[in-house]
């Protein structure tokens, strides 16, 4: 589903963020991605959805490798992720539901659906009250649920999601950690990077260690 | 995306643009409102020089003394000189005929006339207008010719005066589009900047590139399409005062009036350009700014 061959990322300024990282993660599975902090583990995602190019090696998704895939290609592949981004990348002007729907509008949804699947998924992240609220108006909490509600409204295939409990308290954090096992219990494929040590010993999962941007543990399948 | 979403999102930009497309949508209206004028005096100057044109003939009148044979005769080598596009040769009585014709109403004035007061003459027309004045050359050496006439100064002084009209217009129309191109780039350039953070999620989120330069697009083609339409509304409503004006400077040319279609066709043509220029300003911007 997703595989790393011998994957490195020298950004332009020098810095070597991945150096020579080998994994694969089955469709379906839940995978931790986990390291200190600078270690490199938005680096690895943003690889995956090609917001960054590996400056070595190969990447696979869904058995294509999506390295030379042409730039008219992106789009396709983004679509059939969710991304939760670290620092939510919300729209400070536009409302909570056009913030969720803007993913559906990308893939060309009707008014009626787009307004079905936001109350819905809404709904499910416990944000139905903030619908008409903008973002700026909301917790730190509200607004990482709002991107994790963005990231999974049009049921993407991979949910990559970037510290999704960073700014939690740990009630909450434990809330979301269930959502998205329950979304990966739908036969989502889950990427978490966090370095949220206790959510990840709590759940029997695997875990891909990194630090300083090589591959510690976790290859394995 | 669907059009219904596309002009949604087109309506919302351009009210956020406030003034750039208040400044945008006057300097296309002055482009079109301007070239429309144009268009209408090359129109109007076009059939006022063919009519003209048409009329341009010169006229040689010969001597009482001249006999009828050797005016025959002139015409012939005029005819075969193949400048000539027509020859016509009016008789003494012919030319009392035409003269009757043209006062009927006056009995006594015709009561006291007689052929012999008109000269015979030859009308020649030319092929070409520019060997007008060759003709009048030629006419100007036959023997027994009195007076040579010809409209040549009349034409070539309205066609300079078309010509610079034309020029000028051609000239201040291209200044003008030239203009409102780069007010439309400007225009949609802040649009983009303005809109930085939400191309960049969108594209994150796996727009595509149409998805996100469709409205920009659109939105500098509502910008020419709109001022087109609104210079048309301006003219339609000056157009009755216009047509007596040229009427009365050209008084005796019979200008056809602006009929629905014309107004449409024109119309038509400016909808057309206006929706290329604003396109082509957005592309602009959409090249500089949008780059993948
Ligand atoms: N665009 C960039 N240009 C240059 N260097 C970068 C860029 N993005 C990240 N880096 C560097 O790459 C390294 C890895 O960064 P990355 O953001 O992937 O770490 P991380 O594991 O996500 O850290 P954190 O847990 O703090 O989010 C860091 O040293 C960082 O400074
Ligand atoms: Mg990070």
């Amino acid at each position: 589903m997703i595989v790393f061959d011998n994957v490195s990322k020298k950004y332009s300024d020098g810095t070597l963020a991945l150096e020579d990282i080998n994994f694969s993660i089955k469709g379906g599975e839940f995978v931790f991605i986990t390291g200190p902090s600078g270690a490199g583990k938005t680096s690895l995602l943003k690889l995956i959805i090609r917001e960054e190019t590996p400056s070595l090696g190969e990447i696979f998704v869904d058995e294509n490798s999506i390295t030379k895939i042409k730039p008219k290609e992106v789009p396709s592949l983004r679509r059939k992720i969710g991304f939760i981004f670290q620092d939510f990348k919300l729209l400070e002007s536009l409302t909570v539901f056009e913030n969720v729907a803007l993913t559906l509008e990308v893939v060309g949804r009707g008014d009626k659906d787009i307004k079905d699947a936001v109350g819905e998924v809404l709904n499910l992240v416990g944000l139905s009250e903030k619908i008409n609220s903008f973002p700026s108006l909301l917790s730190g909490g509200e607004k990482q649920r709002v991107a994790i509600a963005r990231a999974l409204v049009h049921e993407p295939k991979i949910l990559l999601a970037d510290e999704p409990t960073g700014m939690i308290d740990p009630a909450t954090g434990w809330e979301i950690v269930n959502l998205l096992e329950k979304i990966n219990g739908w036969g989502t494929t889950v990427v978490v990077a966090t370095h949220n040590l206790d959510v990840v010993s709590s759940l029997n999962k695997r875990d891909i260690k990194i630090e300083k941007g090589r591959l510690v543990s976790g290859k394995k399948i | 995306m669907n059009f219904k979403k596309v002009l949604g999102v087109t309506l919302k930009n351009i009210k956020r643009s406030g003034w750039s497309t208040a400044t945008s949508v006057i300097v296309m209206t002055l482009t079109f409102f301007v070239s429309s004028l144009f268009i209408i005096s090359a129109y109007i100057s076009n059939i006022v020089l063919r009519h003209l044109e048409s009329k341009a003939q010169v006229t040689a009148f010969f001597k009482d003394s001249s006999a009828e044979e050797s005016i025959i005769s002139t015409k012939k080598s005029l005819e075969e000189t193949d400048l000539t596009a027509e020859v016509v040769y009016v008789s003494k009585e012919e030319a009392l005929k035409i003269y009757m014709g043209q006062h009927k109403s006056e009995p006594l004035l015709l009561e006291s006339i007689s052929s012999s007061i008109f000269p015979a003459s030859l009308d020649v027309r030319a092929k070409n207008i520019k060997d007008l004045p060759i003709l009048a050359g030629m006419l100007e050496k036959v023997e027994g010719v009195e007076e040579v006439v010809y409209y040549k100064d009349v034409i070539a002084t309205f066609q300079k005066w078309a010509d610079t009209v034309k020029y000028a217009g051609l000239f201040l129309v291209g200044v003008l589009g030239l203009i409102s191109i780069l007010v439309v780039l400007v225009t949609i350039s802040s649009a983009i900047h303005s809109k930085k953070e939400e191309i960049v999620v969108m594209r994150l989120i796996g727009a595509s590139d149409w998805h996100i330069r469709g409205p920009f697009l659109a939105q500098g083609i509502f910008y020419g399409v709109g001022s087109a339409f609104i210079s048309m509304v301006f003219i339609g409503a000056i157009l009755p005062f216009i047509y007596p004006y040229f009427n009365n400077v050209f008084s005796g040319i019979p200008i056809p009036a602006f009929t629905v279609f014309t107004v449409l066709a024109l119309l038509g043509i400016e909808l057309v350009f206006g929706a290329l220029l604003g396109a082509f300003g957005s592309i602009i911007a959409l090249r500089k700014y949008l780059k993948i």
